[in-house]
């Protein structure tokens, strides 16, 4: 059996680059895949940790996150959707009506 | 027989959530009403179902006997629900008159009824977005540009701050085994062997992804915009639920994290949080000049004051947390059904527009002017007793460790009350200092309810000055933390 750090090792670049897209993107959207990398790199992680212990729980949690994951995005694309409706972009730079 | 053993235990097991099952059925009762003409006969029919299904119900198949061997909190819960109910009960504004609305809302409660409860971190992920997920939404309510914007930030931190914990929990998960919390000697022991810059980086994510719903420091830059464009009942809300399940969950995992050999450079992460967000709390809220903006930014200063007994979590200190944190949650409650009072009555939202309202309704004035002295933290009310065992925690652990920690903990704590002081005085001041400039319109409608409930809120928080041991024994009698 091939040793699991190497997921472990790619599950962490992989959320590393979640967060470099969340933060230097200025698409809406983009934020959105961004988040999206961010929790399969969690995947990853539980799954990887789950087959260390022998325990299913980690493969449990997965699966709640994969539903979790698809909750926000189908609010969070409701709510981009009126941002368009409303700014006419999706720019999260050009948002900034609320200050203070 | 062995069947019939495992059909008990599963029944036992269901009988935890039964007050979840009531909340549940309330959230179809809610929708499927609105298929009805319920909604055109009888318009306050949805409050009423929401304080059926979310205030009694639960306490209704919930016995005290059980409430008090978990935790009161279950009825600060309940509390919070029937005020919120009721402060939406003599409404004819139609946005709210939606079935939506509440359920909405009753999701919040039923995700932090399940965090309140639970110390596994699996089920407190679902209590989370449970609550995380419908307040994107209540956020955008009032469907302006200026909603939405709120609505989006909130979304984006709500969701950075979700990918963060669930990360976090992921490596507690490598490093122990465990997603429960409940066994505390096991997980020290797992925890010990493990280097302690892992730990940091493990509990740090854990810790920031909570203070998203706390409102605490690196986390809090979706309150303001979330708290000004909210409907205002609903920011009451989001004041006072989703932080008392997330303090209550995090004061589990500090539980946890005080008996490893890494609490002391754990504890930098609190100290960190903890000192930032009274600083940048009380400071942003000077400069303010939206109410509900300025109340935002002391509900964060409140959460700086709220984890410096988990820096030193005695015995003695957490019930004095206990103590800060159900007046914090009646503080809250109070204020926001005020401002949602002076909103609707004589449409106020910037501080300037409370220009002379103290002559026009001296009744509810005093008792906002109360109110906000006790969010001061100064006597006669429970805010200075609150405070005061903040103090003493504080005293007690720079005595007990000897930490100099301690010390300029309680030198910036007492600067901190005074700055507070200037903002929280600015609305009485342009109340009863001021007189009005122009005429607004005023709303004729009776607000008898409305004023009741304020009444008894702040007599309440009066109360537990002259009488604190009396809130101190009901606290004490429970036990917070299974």
């Amino acid at each position: 059996m091939m040793s699991l750090e190497p997921f472990l090792y790619l599950a962490g670049f992989m959320f590393a680059i979640g967060f470099a897209v969340l933060v230097i993107k200025r698409n809406a959207i983009f934020m959105l895949v961004g988040l999206e990398l961010m929790l399969n790199a969690v995947n990853l992680n539980f799954v990887v940790f789950s087959k260390m212990h022998g325990t299913v729980e980690g493969q449990v949690v997965a699966v709640f996150v994969i539903v979790i994951a698809a909750c926000e995005v189908a609010v969070g694309l409701a709510i981009i959707l009126n941002i368009y409706k409303h700014f006419k972009n999706i720019d999260h730079h050009s948002i900034n009506e609320l200050k203070g | 027989m062995e069947l019939k053993n495992l059909l008990e235990n599963q029944i036992v097991l269901l009988k935890d959530f039964l007050p979840v099952g009531v909340m549940a059925l309330g959230l179809v009762v809610l929708l499927m009403s609105e298929l009805t003409a319920l909604k055109t006969r009888y318009p306050n029919a949805f409050a009423w179902i929401f304080i059926v299904f979310f205030s009694v119900g639960p306490l209704f198949v919930e016995p005290l006997s059980v409430l008090e061997a978990k935790g009161s909190f279950n009825i600060l819960l309940s509390l919070s629900a029937l005020v919120f109910g009721l402060q939406n009960w003599s409404l004819t504004d139609k946005s709210r008159q939606n079935s939506e609305y509440y359920a909405l809302v009753g999701s919040i409660f039923i995700g932090a009824y399940v965090l309140l409860n639970t110390s596994h971190f699996l089920v407190a992920i679902i209590g989370l977005e449970l609550m995380s997920i419908p307040a994107y939404l209540l956020t955008c309510w009032n469907t302006k540009k200026s909603s939405y914007e709120a609505g989006l930030k909130y979304f984006i931190y709500g969701g950075f701050s979700t990918a963060v914990l669930l990360y976090g929990v992921s490596w507690w998960y490598g490093a122990t085994g465990f997603l429960e919390l409940g066994s505390i000697e096991v997980l020290v022991v797992a925890l010990n062997q493990s280097s302690t810059p892992f730990v940091l980086m493990t509990a740090g994510c854990i810790v920031i992804g909570l203070a998203y719903k706390i409102a605490a420091f690196p986390m809090h830059f979706w309150s303001p915009d979330a708290y000004q464009e909210a409907p205002t009942p609903v920011v009451g809300l989001f004041a006072v639920v989703p932080k008392i399940a997330g303090f209550v969950f995090l004061e589990k995992l500090t539980l946890v994290l005080m008996g490893t050999t890494h609490w002391q450079s754990v504890q930098k992460i609190y100290l960190l949080l903890a000192v930032l967000s009274l600083l940048l709390g009380n400071l942003a809220a000077l400069k303010q000049n939206k109410a509900k903006r300025m109340m935002a930014y002391s509900s964060i200063a409140h959460t700086g004051f709220m984890l410096f007994p988990l820096l030193h979590a005695s015995e003695s200190n957490l019930s004095y947390f206990h103590f800060y944190l159900v007046l914090y949650a009646f503080m809250n409650m109070a204020l926001f059904l005020f401002l949602d009072y002076y909103e609707r009555k004589f449409d106020v939202s910037s501080l300037v527009d409370f220009k002379g309202l103290g002559s026009k309704s001296v009744f509810m004035g005093v008792l906002l002017l109360i109110l906000l002295i006790s969010l001061t933290g100064l006597p006669p009310t429970g805010g200075f007793i609150a405070k005061l065992l903040i103090f003493t925690g504080m005293y007690e652990g720079l005595v007990q460790s000897g930490d100099l920690i301690f010390l300029f903990i309680l030198i910036l704590a007492g600067i901190n009350t005074v700055i507070a002081l200037f903002y929280y005085l600015k609305i009485p001041y342009f109340m009863f200092m001021k007189k009005e400039a122009v005429v607004k319109k005023i709303n004729p409608k009776s607000f008898l309810v409305v004023n009741f409930l304020g009444f008894i809120l702040v007599f309440l928080i009066t109360v537990s000055f002259f009488m604190p041991t009396w809130l101190m024994g009901i606290i004490n009698n429970v036990n917070f933390v299974q």
